[in-house]
């Protein structure tokens, strides 16, 4: 236990609904292209304006939304495919095991910690073999999970903010600026740009930040 | 600096942090929309996560001659490792079926990120490549809409499967299933020939009236001497050939290898290496033949028993003096004796080893001169078929234990149940090599062009107007000439509809309207059996759930036949898992010694064991008056009839003879394309399956032999990029230069993935984009071994 810890009512509690909603974004990005239907939903009934200070991809994707005029989202779909979907070579795979297994394949070890780590949150995958346990999205769904299960808690050190700094330093934090540097070195697309640097930013800061919190 | 900047620096404290966020003017929103959620709570189980691994048994179907005992390592219902057989007995009957390198690396190969996940289809012009995700119901109905169309407009002749070999598995492979469902529906145009052994299943026949002309293996350890003829089971593994042939070795056999390379098969296992130029094996054998005859080294009784055509006292009648084999050989009527001095301008092997090779063939008794499918993938392999069969006979190694009849070597004493299937309506088959000419002028072929199925004169019904691409990557990059390929198939107009399941975008499924995601053989039941050479079967089971959206070719083709209103007919109520047990079960009715279900699932493989060596021809030359070859005159046809009367003497000679081909070493095109280009089967593909595994590029990277003499000429070193180019195209294609090949021969290995450039210059070295859509005289069949090029260092 720091001597310096923070005080959990003050200073985590407060910015739990910030940091979830900030995973919610990022896997919404990711989770599928981005239709026309969910960016004017976002343009007009979206509140993006605390990200505009999280660095360059924050200030990115606040103008993609709220400040250029219209986008065309069949490119960007093009683009999203190419880079996590296919058919055809994945510019920028969206799973653990890519970036730290051996081989760069998929369902190597870091799926199989991963899911052990989701097993003893007692979670499990809705369908096996849809998606690997290690894909970003999922990844993203167990931190926000974990956030909000945070939330009922009172003590600092709940097994829930553990499993942040578990998650934040023993895996998310040391594939994701990997994984940027791929979708920065394959498109042109400002949204996925804005993605990708929004995503290692505010990862980095969360890995930092739990860290005040855990044990 | 930004506020978040200032926080990871430590550059602020928590509380002005905690005052900015709170000072926010409205939390962060979204505006409401939702995301699919992948995580739940777990179920209620009596046992804990799974820590356990579970050892199956199990088999690849890709178009590989071994099929061999892969057991996969699954954990979690994830694949670990993979390992192979290791049973105690590795004997002479029973030897253990181990996999190759492509084996060991199917983990590379299932769980690669770039399989196809979700069904697709096309926006932007066919063959760009563009796609965009749709749901299977989607993909079905518009599949079903697409082939009701065309069925409707141009009949059901217009319904072609490509040629395809990814799932080369025995039971319901996309290919077979394709035929069951549209036989039940109307018929569609079926193919005939394989892109393997078009010539040589063709040619056999006319010597020994059938291809079934292989001995197993295991007589190997009796041949004194065998010839590997432009075969490289190394690399290939034919069944369980490799470890026959160590045998053989261990038995005390001499092994030659004649090949324009010096192969792994020829490092590995050869006493000596006898190079020959692409397409002049006739030349050699005629020289071996002229040997053989002038030195009193052929088994006369055997020939005059057994043979026609060697003389000109055994030939049919109504032929005109001259035609016989000796005639020809001893130039008595064309005035040239195919002397090995003659030969040796031609092929390239020096006379003495011509003689060499002839006499210790002759006299070494007996001998098997084993031909691999490389020799008969030419301009006229028909001829370089025909003449192994016509030495075979004249060294009475036919029948023989430990001597070898030659030809195509089909060979199979085990078999297992079929899954039935429905006869075609329609009843026509193409060679499947001329499928792109059925496209553009099909109604303009005929007999002539090979077609079987038709009246005298009678053309196609239609064009072939819809494809249906399963599992295979012959649409483009294994067909010849890939730049009028791609021009064909990007025509809408002419073929409108191309449906292709795959598990990776190849260079094929970039051409497809709608593209389907399939499962791989650790995701389904299957049946596997070696390419003829070995006496087993493996059950191929299903390891674990097909990833993402994938489904085997069996299961969407159900949807479509329910669509069409056949899912009864086309299942017979069976799933995959129900036609492996019911092969299983059948296979055992006929044969009680074979494994049940129960014991296959958990053994994965059955080795039968044969005392004794099972004889080709053993019968018919043992008791020829009750064994008749199943030929015109039941003799061996040195001399063919049947090809005399076709009366194309030049092309298509009634005995084997060399013929000069149009890209040859003696064509005039040598003037603008001095070398000669050959493509062999490379041991880290299977075809073109494993072109994107990154442990198989470690292995074996894509790179042209290029013998030092040619390479010096052209200032090309070791390493350099090359421009290899015909009137057809341009590779670009690194060099590696070795004096393991012919002067006047480069080699690039087939199967590499077409990658074209901004130019269209291909970039990973597709042999196909240098190959020719002309096929051979007789079969029909693909000529992918003979072509001229010039090399060039790449700019």
């Amino acid at each position: 236990m720091r001597s310096n810890v923070a005080n959990p009512k003050v200073d985590y509690f407060p910015l739990l609904e910030l940091r979830k909603n900030m995973y919610i974004l990022l896997q919404k990005l990711l989770s599928q292209p981005l239709s026309k239907n969910d960016y004017i939903q976002i343009k007009n009934n979206g509140n993006l304006d605390v990200i505009k200070g999280f660095g360059e991809g924050g200030e990115i994707i606040y103008n993609f939304f709220k400040v250029d005029n219209g986008t065309n989202s069949s490119v960007h779909e093009q683009e999203y495919y190419k880079l996590f979907i296919g058919p055809g070579t994945l510019l920028a795979p969206p799973w653990e095991s890519i970036y730290r297994g051996k081989d760069r394949i998929l369902y190597d070890y870091p799926s199989l910690e991963v899911a052990k780590i989701y097993d003893s949150f007692g979670l499990e995958l809705v369908e096996r073999n849809i998606e690997a346990e290690d894909h970003l999205v999922i990844e993203l769904e167990f931190m926000i999970h974990l956030i909000e299960s945070s939330s009922k808690e009172n003590e600092i050190g709940s097994r829930f903010i553990d499993g942040q700094d578990l998650m934040l330093s023993q895996h998310l934090s040391k594939w994701i600026p990997d994984f940027t540097k791929d979708v920065l070195d394959n498109t042109e697309s400002t949204l996925y740009r804005g993605f990708a640097l929004l995503l290692n930013d505010f990862i980095s800061f969360d890995t930092a930040y739990i860290k005040e919190f855990s044990l | 600096m930004s506020i978040f900047k200032q926080i990871k620096e430590n550059s602020i404290s928590r509380r002005t942090f905690l005052k900015w966020s709170g000072a926010s003017t409205a939390p962060l929103v979204l505006g409401g929309i939702s995301t699919k959620k992948y995580l739940k709570p777990k179920e209620v189980r009596a046992e804990k996560m799974e820590d356990q691994v579970k050892v199956i048994p199990t088999c690849g179907t890709t178009n590989c001659g071994g099929r061999c005992l892969v057991k996969a390592h699954v954990k979690d219902g994830k694949i670990i490792r993979i390992s192979t057989d290791d049973a105690e007995e590795d004997s002479l009957i029973c030897p253990q079926i181990r996999a190759c390198i492509r084996g060991r690396s199917y983990r590379k190969f299932i769980y690669n990120p770039n399989r196809l996940k979700y069904p697709m289809k096309r926006v932007g012009k066919r063959g760009e490549g563009k796609f965009e995700r749709i749901t299977w119901e989607e993909a079905i109905n518009t599949i079903h809409k697409e082939t009701e169309r065309i069925t409707d407009k141009y009949g059901p002749a217009s319904r072609y499967s490509v040629y395809a070999s990814g799932n080369w598995g025995g039971i319901t492979s996309g290919r077979t299933m394709f035929n069951k469902l549209m036989g039940l529906t109307g018929g569609y145009l079926g193919y005939h020939n394989t892109y393997s052994s078009a010539q040589t299943s063709i040619a056999t026949p006319y010597t020994y009236g059938t291809g079934a002309s292989g001995s197993s293996l295991d007589s190997l350890v009796n041949s004194k001497l065998i010839i590997l003829w432009g075969h490289n089971p190394a690399e290939t593994i034919f069944g369980t050939s490799n470890f026959y042939l160590k045998k053989a070795k261990e038995a005390g056999a001499k092994i030659y290898v004649v090949d324009p390379r010096y192969s792994d098969t020829g490092v590995g296992l050869a006493d000596e290496w006898f190079p020959i130029r692409p397409t002049t094996d006739n030349a050699l054998m005629d020289a071996m033949t002229y040997v053989i005859i002038t030195e009193n080294l052929h088994d006369k009784k055997f020939l005059n028993k057994y043979c026609i055509g060697h003389d000109e006292k055994h030939m049919p009648k109504d032929i005109p003096e001259g035609e016989s084999l000796e005639s020809y050989i001893l130039g008595k009527k064309d005035g040239v004796e195919k002397s090995p001095e003659w030969a040796e301008k031609i092929c390239g092997l020096p006379a003495n080893k011509i003689r060499q090779l002839a006499r210790e063939y002759a006299m070494a008794k007996p001998a098997a001169l084993i031909q691999g499918w490389g020799p008969q993938r030419h301009m006229n392999g028909e001829q370089i078929v025909r003449g192994s069969t016509v030495l075979a006979s004249i060294t009475g190694n036919v029948g023989k234990n430990g001597g070898w009849a030659s030809g195509s070597g089909g060979f199979g004493r085990t078999s297992v149940a079929s899954v039935p299937n429905v006869e075609n309506p329609l009843g026509i088959t193409i060679p499947c090599f001329l499928y792109t000419d059925a496209i553009t002028h099909g109604t303009d072929m005929t007999a002539e062009d090979g077609i079987i199925g038709l009246k005298e004169g009678e053309g196609l019904p239609t064009n072939i107007k819809l494809l249906f691409n399963l599992a295979g990557n012959a649409l483009v990059n294994q067909h010849g000439d890939i730049n009028k390929t791609k021009e064909i198939l990007e025509d809408e107009n002419l073929v409108e509809f191309i449906v292709v399941s795959d598990v990776f975008m190849t260079p094929s499924a970039k051409f497809a309207d709608i593209l389907l995601p399939s499962n791989t053989f650790f995701e389904r039941y299957d049946i596997g059996l070696p390419w003829g050479y070995g006496d087993y079967a493996i059950l191929s089971q299903k390891v674990s759930e097909s990833l993402y959206e994938s489904k085997s070719d069996y299961e969407w083709l159900t949807l479509l036949a329910k669509k069409m209103g056949v899912e009864k007919e086309f299942t017979e109520g069976k799933t995959e898992k129900d036609w492996a047990r019911w092969v299983i079960e059948e296979t055992r009715k006929e044969d009680p010694e074979f494994p049940s279900w129960k014991q296959m699932q958990k053994q994965g493989i059955h080795k039968w064991k044969f005392e004794k060596p099972t004889i080709g021809f053993e019968k018919e030359i043992k008791d020829p008056e009750n064994n008749p070859f199943p030929t015109p005159s039941g003799k061996i046809e040195i001399f063919s009839k049947d090809l005399w009367d076709m009366n194309k003497h030049e092309e298509i000679p009634a005995i084997p003879k060399h013929v000069p081909v149009d890209e040859g070493p003696e064509s005039e095109l040598t003037k603008k394309y001095p070398l000669q280009l050959i493509g062999w089967h490379y041991k880290r593909r299977c075809h073109s399956t494993h072109d994107n595994n990154p442990w198989m590029e470690e292995a074996g990277k894509q790179e042209m032999w290029m013998n030092e003499i040619d390479a010096t000429e052209r200032n090309i070193n070791d390493g350099d990029i090359t421009k290899v180019f015909n009137d057809r195209g341009i590779v670009h294609i690194p060099v590696k230069v070795t004096n393991r090949i012919v002067p006047g021969v480069v080699a690039i290995p087939q199967g590499a993935w077409y990658t074209p450039n901004k130019e269209g210059i291909d970039t990973r070295g597709s042999i196909n984009v240098l190959t020719t859509q002309k096929p051979s005289p007789l079969a029909k069949g693909n000529p992918q071994h003979t072509n001229l090029v010039e090399v060039e260092k790449a700019q």
